[in-house]
């Protein structure tokens, strides 16, 4: 006997399909005019959320003190905080005095990972693995630090 | 800052590609008296770059001086009272918006925008400019109603309004209308204008291209300006020095799709297009445009094909395009197009091995 899907998978299609139109409509508008009115929404995930996310985690970059990069490290450092900035995008940082000792270390690492907007989100297919780097912890908490500071 | 912002071109005489129009847009502006105009052309092909640098050419710098609004608009609607709530740009000058974003109250939307910006219209008639501008995005998206709208209340107050209408598709936006602006085609550029930009930008950013490594990325651009430029930065991150044979990374859903492609051609049978399906909801949940979908697919399967079945695969896919078009759910259509190729493919198997 055939098993009809219809309608329970096409609403549950509606909800999330909304849910990520509302994700990207929000992060437009806070994107600054001078970039956002070159955009329209529906292209992001089209043109612009796989190159970014390259574009945000380059495989370079190294986990010491400011002082200690060459030139070139710095700059590209410069570059990949003012990209950040430019479109309002920052790694969602976690108190870990709040979380129970045992699930401290998984968790942290977990929603450390996470981009605000969640943009990465976009490229989560089911049965799919992109090839994108990731950046450590380290690194995405001095990134975050940075764009603070702009 | 991306490079795909920093070296926009700010100014008609900066513009790179498409300068001929740049050039026609300048003396068209600087006769007083400029038309309604309707650019249309491919998504990254430079529509939004020349508006901007048309309104600039129009008021100064300070059309660059823009400020989002969330507005609310309240309507009266015959029977009922509507609340419409839309964000805008706008300059002193001018007002940019997308009504598609207001949904199937768009109509209402135009109807009081521009009746709006003409009380609000400038008294002193020996300023720059006696008219204000509003951009409409998107306007191949707006429905029937509504541009029927537009075209009585574009007519009713076009000497203190003038609209930059913008789109895709100018075929999707009604004959009216057209006809009531001057239609300005943006072409998709060609690989050669794109390689020229990305060479521009490689000399500013002090960067050693390889031989022939602009081409690779404007051969996979699609002809996408916008897609070309966060290529060649992507590669910069990924890997500098740049090498002869060095990678460019795809478009993730276009991976995806291809993978689609793959287990389509693989295994031809209930369970596996039930599997695709699933494939196809997670495409379509994540914003892409089911258009494009179809399209990719498209492409993709022609890729694996013997030449022999591909003109009977154009047809189908057309067909279930056009009614895809038509209706409300694009999976029924995309899927019905997987069904019908697999029927088609599986046929061909076995009259040809048995």
């Amino acid at each position: 006997k055939p098993n009809i899907e219809w309608p329970k998978s096409h609403q549950r299609y509606r909800t999330m399909m909304m849910e990520k139109m509302d994700i990207l409509n929000t992060w437009h508008h806070k994107i600054p005019p001078y970039i956002a009115r070159n955009l329209s929404a529906s292209s992001f995930v089209e043109t612009l959320i796989s190159p970014l996310l390259h574009i945000l985690s380059p495989p370079t970059i190294r986990p010491v003190a400011f002082q200690l990069l060459s030139d070139k490290e710095k700059n590209d450092l410069a570059q990949l905080v003012s990209t950040m900035v430019s479109y309002t995008i920052t790694y969602k940082t976690v108190k870990s005095d709040i979380l129970p000792q045992t699930q401290r270390c998984d968790v942290v690492d977990s929603l450390a990972r996470s981009l605000v907007p969640p943009i990465s989100d976009f490229i989560n297919l089911k049965d799919y693995t992109s090839n994108h780097y990731v950046l450590s912890i380290a690194i995405k908490q001095l990134l975050v630090h940075d764009v603070r500071l702009h | 800052m991306l490079w795909v912002d920093k070296y926009r071109p700010k100014t008609l005489d900066q513009v790179m590609v498409h300068t001929d129009i740049a050039h026609n847009l300048k003396k068209l502006v600087t006769e007083q008296d400029s038309p309604h105009l309707l650019f249309y052309g491919p998504s990254g092909s430079g529509k939004k770059t020349l508006i901007m640098a048309l309104l600039r050419q129009m008021f100064g710098p300070g059309a660059e001086k823009v400020k989002v609004e969330n507005r609310t608009w309240k309507i009266d609607a015959g029977s009922r009272s509507l609340d419409l709530e839309l964000t805008t740009l706008s300059s002193a000058n001018h007002i940019e918006m997308s009504p598609s974003d207001a949904g199937f109250q768009d109509r209402y939307i135009v109807q009081e925008v521009i009746k709006e910006m003409a009380k609000n219209r400038p008294i002193d008639t020996k300023g720059k400019k006696g008219f204000k501008v509003l951009v409409l995005n998107d306007v191949d998206k707006l429905s029937r109603e509504a541009q029927h709208s537009l075209r009585r209340t574009m007519e009713k107050y076009s000497a203190y309004c003038r609209l930059i209408l913008c789109c895709n598709s100018s075929s999707r936006v009604t004959e009216a209308i057209r006809s009531r602006c001057l239609n300005v085609r943006i072409n998709a550029p060609s690989e050669e204008q794109i390689v020229q930009v990305l060479e521009f930008i490689g000399k500013k950013e002090g960067l050693q291209l390889p031989p022939g490594f602009a081409a690779r990325i404007a051969e996979k651009s699609n002809r996408n300006l916008r897609r070309a430029i966060l290529s060649f930065e992507t590669c910069r991150v990924l890997q500098y020095p740049f090498t002869n044979k060095q990678a460019i990374p795809p478009m993730d859903w276009e991976e995806y799709i291809s993978e689609i492609a793959s287990d389509i051609m693989k295994e031809q049978s209930p369970k596996r297009l039930f599997q695709v399906r699933g494939k196809l909801y997670e495409l379509l949940i994540n914003c892409i445009p089911p258009e494009i979908i179809l399209k990719r697919l498209l492409y993709e399967l022609l890729r694996k094909l013997d030449a022999e079945l591909k003109h009977e695969v154009c047809h189908w896919a057309a067909y279930y395009e056009y009614r895809m078009r038509l209706g409300q759910k694009a999976i029924f259509h995309i899927e019905a197009f997987v069904a019908k190729f697999m029927s088609i493919y599986k046929s061909f198997l076995i009259a040809t091995f048995g």
